[in-house]
């Protein structure tokens, strides 16, 4: 089954925030708010290395919905609000949400929005209007690096697949058992 | 209504790549920016999170709306509405006035400052009023006000001081050492290509005092004391030649080195005209054309006159600095510049590139000296991969101004007599020495980027009419007597050069509320000075003016074409050169000249260490204010330019000063704090972020934040005055620098001293 994801190549990745102001516009999101964000990790906190001046690190690593194969969203949602389409891509459906918020709770990444002004949960969608007509998310196409991919990881012939041939991969939190399908080359 | 695509490029260009973005227009409203393709170049479209961002620049609710006069004290900030034809009369009747009484140069004329895009409304059109009305108050120094310290360093040694390396041309180096440059928050298309050169196996250096992102991403970070970068770079000039790791028939061939240097007078010895080296075949002094084994050590005896090699000048200078030396001095332990040192002199060829925050402090013409030398000695000028870049990107061609700035019979503007550098010109007009009575200022914020408030405040009142065009109430719009409301390039026509391309930058929308472009604002105000038959001209007519002129890098791109491709090639090679390719350097002796025979007077003819003006290692000043405060660029505005954008305020909230909890702890200070930084000068005050980015004995703020994002105060005010005259470079006032477009100048925003109290608690 064809399975959306996105894939985050870490070494691209110099924390500009570019793909966070892409989510804004291509979202018209007014609040303060974006579907995507950059953690730093390997940091104290935002932008902030770990360590001692000057022995220092600093990483980031965006983080966004992770399109899980098991989403705990689905399952907390009393109202069946949100479902896994074809390709595999979780989606709410804004009109049978009822603002109960029982999926941000649910999320283990945190990456569900509350929008109070409209009463529904809020999520990346993967940009679904710009990828059912055959181009990318916004944020992938204006990340200036490089350092998202997105595509098919169901197909072994997609551009995602074959980037993450070869090189060490990972998912964020495998242990809460959701399947998460975006991965980060480290 | 159909969405309509427009062409344009970021509002905040001034960091100098005009990324080429699409404009997306919806109801007659802007709906989205996105980056745009270059014909021919897939993959290469690129905007940042400053230009995505534009939408929120456009329809920010605190533009300027319509045109205000002043109603109580210059600075009091109570305004009056008045109609535009209010306000042009007005400033025509005084501009006309003061010409009866002053003269036409005792106006000065401020078209466009660093962050200008758009060559006509950025800047062009406004001097072609400036050079008609013959106005004046122009400084000598052609360069800028800033920055001029690394290309003057490059005029001198290399004779070009815009000399930069093709972007591309990074692939080819084993190893790239970005020097004072943080180029991951302000040159993406240049980090595009460094993490494209580490893919392919090229090492990263990051020579730079604070942690940044680019120090992040480096293999190898080197934090440098700020101002203590040409100690280092002697020190590794020390390492290279202690371990005989120089090139010696790169020294001789193409350098001053065996050029021998009279002990008497530090200048060069000549005979006949010609430089003279010694022959160590012949045993004798000969010319430099004919000598077949110059000598680059010993000392000699020619005619009776002692003389030394340039070269053997140069190594017991490098002699002096001892790695255990410049570590005391950098910060930079010992063993790792020696490692430093000799990585770079083996395996080349290794680029260097250096950044404008290299040379914000005085003295630090001596750093890119000590640094392009380092260059020359390890034979890494002149060859792909290598180089000692100046900050420049390196531009395939620019397009003249002069069919539309200097029209024929014009005046022209008028220079302020002894003015080989700001300060001075600033100082003469303080003083009154020369008159200038009127200001008029267009998308140009002097206050809150470059220099201290007091000093214009200072200057401003010996001024009878200052204006000001801008988007917002700027720092220095809130000082002037009348002020317009400028239009966006998204509300105005336009070209500039974008890469190797040119761009026509499309009006998308009309401009909002009252706003005007720049060139409709001249204008109108040429045609109530007498000068309307020199503006019968639309702004695609000066487009026109600007491409028929006759540069090759121009041929065959007219209006008509630029109009319906949107983004046309300049006739340019596409293989870009490397400087110096042919090792022919446009100096006196045509080699590089690592010895200055022109600053010998000044002792500056080799380069040295030399502290900054305020250290807190040298200055006496030091007691009261123990530490440096820096301002360095951000990644979400370009000088002042979007720093009041509320997504990219957001993404990095302003203003804080970030200290080192070593600094922070014994000042009682903690993190979210209040706190006040004064010096001599001024004060500011703001929340305190501790954390290690910043080393110990140094603090910063972000450039380019307004001062409605502090809760005192802004750190303009405790930085030089504009007309200091004590921190001039006197190096940098003497030709060939002061006629040059990119050398000179004096302004040194990170030579600062500071001491900071708790003010506050968090709220």
């Amino acid at each position: 089954m064809t399975q959306y994801a996105l894939v985050f190549d870490k070494r691209c990745c110099i924390g500009c925030r570019t793909c966070v102001i892409a989510c804004r516009v291509e979202h018209n999101l007014d609040g303060n708010y974006s579907f995507i964000n950059v953690l730093t990790t390997d940091g104290a906190v935002v932008d902030l290395p770990r360590g001692t001046f000057p022995d220092l690190t600093m990483e980031w690593e965006p983080i966004t919905c992770m399109q899980c194969q098991n989403p705990s969203c689905v399952t907390a949602c009393p109202d069946e609000a949100i479902a896994r389409d074809s390709c595999g891509v979780v989606l709410i459906d804004k009109a049978k949400c009822t603002g109960c918020r029982l999926c941000l709770d649910a999320c283990p990444y945190e990456v569900i929005h509350f929008n109070k002004r409209e009463n529904v949960a809020e999520k990346c969608d993967l940009c679904r209007e710009r990828t059912e007509t055959g181009s990318q998310p916004f944020c992938v196409r204006e990340c200036a690096f490089g350092a998202i991919h997105f595509g098919d990881i169901s197909d072994k012939e997609s551009e995602v697949s074959q980037k993450l041939r070869g090189r060490a991969s990972y998912v964020l939190k495998p242990e809460v058992g959701t399947e998460p399908s975006n991965r980060y080359l480290g | 209504m159909a969405e309509q695509v427009f062409y344009n490029t970021c509002p905040a260009a001034g960091c100098h790549l005009f990324c080429a973005v699409k404009v997306r227009v919806r109801d007659g409203r802007i709906a989205k920016v996105e980056s745009a393709d270059y014909p021919g170049q897939s993959g290469s479209r690129m905007v940042c999170l400053r230009g995505l961002s534009a939408i929120r620049f456009v329809y920010h609710p605190d533009r300027l709306k319509y045109p205000l006069k002043r109603a109580g004290k210059r600075g009091e900030g109570n305004w009056q509405r008045i109609t535009w034809d209010e306000a042009l009369d007005e400033i025509a009747g005084k501009l006309l006035d003061i010409k009866i009484k002053y003269g036409p140069e005792a106006v000065k004329i401020v078209s466009g400052g660093s962050s200008s895009v758009g060559l006509l409304n950025g800047k062009y059109v406004g001097q072609r009023f400036a050079s008609l009305w013959g106005a004046g108050g122009e400084f000598e120094a052609k360069g800028w006000f800033s920055d001029g310290a690394v290309p003057a360093a490059s005029l001198w040694l290399l004779g070009n001081s815009g000399q930069s390396h093709p972007l591309p041309d990074l692939l080819n180096s084993k190893m790239i050492v970005l020097w004072g440059r943080n180029t991951a928050v302000t040159n993406f298309l240049e980090m595009k290509t460094i993490l494209d050169a580490k893919e392919r196996g090229a090492k990263l250096v990051v020579i730079s005092p604070l942690f940044d992102a680019t120090a992040a991403k480096a293999d190898t970070w080197v934090p440098v004391r700020a101002g203590s970068d040409s100690a280092l770079a002697m020190a590794m000039i020390n390492v290279v030649l202690e371990r005989n790791l120089h090139d010696v028939e790169y020294l001789k061939n193409y350098t001053v080195g065996p050029f021998l240097v009279r002990d008497d007078n530090r200048q060069f010895l000549r005979q006949a005209g010609e430089y003279m080296v010694w022959d160590e075949g012949e045993g004798a002094a000969q010319s430099f054309r004919l000598a077949a084994r110059p000598a680059l050590a010993g000392s000699y005896n020619v005619n009776g006159i002692a003389c030394t090699p340039a070269f053997e000048l140069l190594r017991q200078r490098a002699a002096l600095y001892t790695p255990a030396k410049a570590a005391v001095l950098t910060s930079v332990p010992a063993e790792t510049i020696v490692r430093l040192a000799e990585d770079y002199a083996r395996d080349r060829p290794h680029a260097i590139k250096m950044g404008y925050g290299l040379a914000r402090m005085l003295n630090s013409n001596l750093a890119a000296r000590a640094i392009i030398t380092l260059a020359a000695v390890t034979g890494n000028i002149g060859v792909p991969g290598g180089g000692a870049s100046s900050p420049v990107d390196y531009k395939p061609f620019t397009i003249s101004g002069k069919p539309v700035t200097s029209p024929p019979r014009a005046p022209g503007e008028k220079k302020i007599p002894g003015s080989p550098s700001a300060p001075r010109g600033w100082d003469a007009i303080r003083q009154g020495k020369y008159p200038v009575k009127a200001l008029l200022f267009t998308y140009t914020n002097y206050l809150s980027s470059y220099g201290q408030l007091q000093s214009y405040l200072d200057i401003f009142s010996k001024i009878d009419l200052i204006t000001v065009a801008d988007v917002f109430m700027t720092r220095t719009a809130q000082h002037a007597d009348i002020v317009l409301p400028e239009a966006t390039i998204f509300e105005r026509d336009d070209i500039c050069t974008s890469r190797d391309f040119v761009l026509r930058m499309e009006k998308a929308i009309e401009p909002l509320h009252e706003s005007r472009p720049a060139w409709w604002i001249w204008t109108e105000l040429a045609r109530r000075v007498g000068l309307g038959g020199y503006f019968n001209h639309t702004a695609e007519d000066y487009i026109s003016m600007l491409l028929d002129q006759p540069d090759p890098a121009l041929d065959g791109i007219t209006l008509e074409r630029l109009n319906l491709e949107k983004l046309v090639h300049g006739n340019v090679p596409s293989q870009p050169p490397i400087p110096f390719k042919d090792k022919a350097f446009r100096t006196p002796s045509g080699k590089i000249e690592f010895y200055i025979e022109s600053l010998a007077d000044l002792g500056e003819e080799l380069p040295l260490h030399k502290e900054p003006l305020e250290s807190p290692r040298s200055s006496p000043l030091a007691r009261l204010y123990p530490l440096s405060l820096l301002t360095v660029k951000p990644r979400n505005s370009t000088h002042t330019v979007l720093s009041n954008v509320d997504w990219l305020v957001q993404v990095e909230p302003r203003a804080y000063l970030d200290i080192n909890p070593i600094d922070a702890q014994p000042r009682g200070i903690r993190d979210e704090d209040i706190v006040e930084v004064f010096n001599n000068r001024g004060r500011m005050k703001l929340r305190a972020r501790l954390n290690q980015t910043v080393p110990p004995g140094t603090v910063n703020t972000s450039h380019g934040s307004t001062p409605e994002q502090f809760i005192e105060g802004h750190y303009n005010d405790l930085l030089y005055r504009v007309d200091d005259i004590d921190a001039i470079d006197r190096a940098l006032e003497r030709e060939p620098i002061v006629s040059d477009l990119m050398g000179g100048a004096t302004y040194n925003s990170f030579d600062c001293l500071v001491e900071v109290r708790k003010a506050g608690e968090p709220k």
